[in-house]
């Protein structure tokens, strides 16, 4: 019969329960939520260069909206929600674009779908600010679908390509009769890519080929391959994923899910750190250690 | 005439001819080889939108065979058909802006969407606890960068103290950026070298040549 194994706490913190710490992450993610704290946040520099590239705009002005998935929407909601806002409040005309099926119910669970008079998170503000369909904005439907074909026609040649939108109503009579080519785009916005943006066809044939200012509402893994395209001056500006969406937030004196997801996210970043912290005391205090004994030949063996 | 399209010369030929017709108004404006071009990248986009067929079709033939064994999960493959051929046939004859089309993209499609994209939590969590250890020294200097940048990322952090953004910016700006752009510029040169291998015939399997065949 062995000995029984006493308690050791380099064991335990090398091999914590795993239901241990799936409890932990719920707490620590629904306590801010149900019991807000407040924890104080910094606006950042690409924040702040996001956010003057939105101030700058006028009334009239074009804006390119291209569509997020409900895959990076529930990261980017707050940045998402902020910059439509500031839009709308600048009276900003909008073209949205998608190039995935559920972009379109994403941007109409925000702006709300006139046709079946259902509301979004910003129609309250729509209707005081009379932002309305086909007035102000226009929906294209899944044009980016077109591949290259689609980014040169928009920036090239929009009026012998693009006659409808994505229900097949003209656009004739609208504030597209004034969009030719890139040069009357004032901003691109792309609302929530899942990786980085710069490289994509809005980058090469609108930001590149004509300066338009090109801006990104990015998810966390595309942050450091746009900072790239920020340094080449193609990409202006982006949100840190959801993070920058609440420092926006904060900017535009709008608080939303943004901020109130901030206490998460502190507490969430701490806790993963402390977990690789005590993970590698109970490797060094228990777990190399037995693996070396595991390795080293007995006394038995030798004979 | 199969016969003649299934050789690697003439498939060859019709790789060359697209790739010219594509590639050459990027360099020279000719407006009627562009809209030549235009048309193409249409037709291109259009039978790529038709080969998600092809995956409706394998998708659905895997799932009936599941089913009819009775596999391990087989009620789950009849809740995926139903609810996959119901958005299509809502979809195709109600249209993409019907209620009950967004009550389906809104009661299934987002949910999940959002669940799958979550669930990554756990896996990361359970990873930080149990997979990331020092073993050795330049394993402890990625987890000291991704701790330090992690530290600087957490939002009171920076509100607190200043010196983890400055750490942070510092390996954003130098090792972040340059690996960011050593992986873009590799993918960059092997799309390039795939793409002419595929014109010098060097990549049969992605022309779909039968090597024995010819």
């Amino acid at each position: 019969m062995g000995e029984k194994e006493g308690f050791n706490i380099f064991k335990a913190m090398a091999y914590i329960d795993r239901k241990y710490l799936f409890l932990m992450i719920f707490v620590v993610v629904l306590g801010p939520i149900l019991f807000p704290i407040g924890i104080p946040i910094k606006v950042g520099k690409n924040t702040r260069l996001y956010y003057s590239y939105l101030d700058e705009l006028e009334s009239g002005d074009v804006v390119y909206w291209i569509g997020a998935t409900y895959r990076s929407f529930m990261e980017v909601k707050s940045g998402y929600v902020a910059t439509l806002r500031t839009i709308i409040e600048k009276d900003a005309k909008l073209i949205v674009v998608y190039s995935e099926g559920d972009e379109q119910a994403v941007f109409q669970s925000v702006m709300g779908n006139p046709d079946t008079n259902t509301p979004g998170i910003l129609t309250p503000l729509m209707e005081k600010s009379d932002y309305k369909y086909m007035e102000d904005y226009v929906e294209l439907g899944m044009i980016l679908v077109g591949g290259e074909a689609a980014y040169v026609s928009l920036a090239r040649n929009f009026q012998d390509f693009i006659h409808n939108d994505y229900k097949g109503t003209s656009i004739e009579g609208t504030f597209l009769d004034e969009v030719h080519t890139a040069e009357d785009i004032a901003l691109i916005v792309h609302a929530g890519p899942l990786g980085g943006i710069g490289a994509d066809g809005f980058g090469r044939h609108f930001a590149l080929d004509f300066g338009v200012p090109y801006l990104g509402n990015v998810i966390g893994v595309g942050i450091s391959t746009t900072q790239a395209w920020i340094d080449t001056g193609i990409v202006k500006g982006m949100l840190e994923s959801g993070r920058g969406g609440a420092e926006l937030e904060f900017l535009i004196g709008h608080p939303g899910v943004g901020l109130r997801a901030m206490d998460c996210m502190t507490l969430g970043h701490y806790y993963f750190i402390a977990l690789v912290i005590v993970g590698n005391i109970g490797y060094f205090g228990w777990e190399r250690q037995a693996m070396l004994e595991e390795k080293r030949p007995t006394g038995d063996e030798q004979i | 005439m199969s016969l003649l399209l299934k050789r690697k010369d003439v498939i060859l030929t019709i790789v060359a001819f697209c790739f010219s017709l594509t590639v050459i108004p990027y360099f020279f404006d000719v407006p009627a080889l562009e809209t030549y071009a235009n048309n193409l990248n249409k037709i291109v986009t259009v039978i790529i939108t038709g080969a998600f067929t092809i995956s409706l079709y394998a998708q659905t033939r895997r799932n009936v065979m599941m089913i009819k064994r009775r596999s391990s999960g087989w009620i789950y493959q009849v809740i995926q058909l139903l609810l996959v051929y119901v958005m299509i046939s809502i979809g195709l004859f109600l249209g993409q802006t019907s209620i009950p089309y967004t009550w389906l993209i809104e009661a299934f499609v987002m949910p999940c969407s959002v669940v799958l994209y979550s669930i990554a939590t756990f896996y990361m969590i359970s990873a930080g606890a149990r997979a990331f250890r020092a073993r050795n020294f330049n394993s402890f200097l990625f987890l000291l960068a991704a701790v330090l940048v992690l530290f600087a990322q957490a939002p009171m952090t920076e509100s607190l103290m200043p010196w983890p953004a400055v750490i942070r910016e510092y390996l954003g700006s130098t090792f972040g950026k340059t690996v960011g752009r050593v992986f873009g510029l590799g993918l960059s040169i092997s799309v390039i070298v795939l793409g002419v291998r595929t014109l010098l015939g060097k990549e049969p399997a992605t022309l779909g040549i039968m090597e024995e065949g010819g």
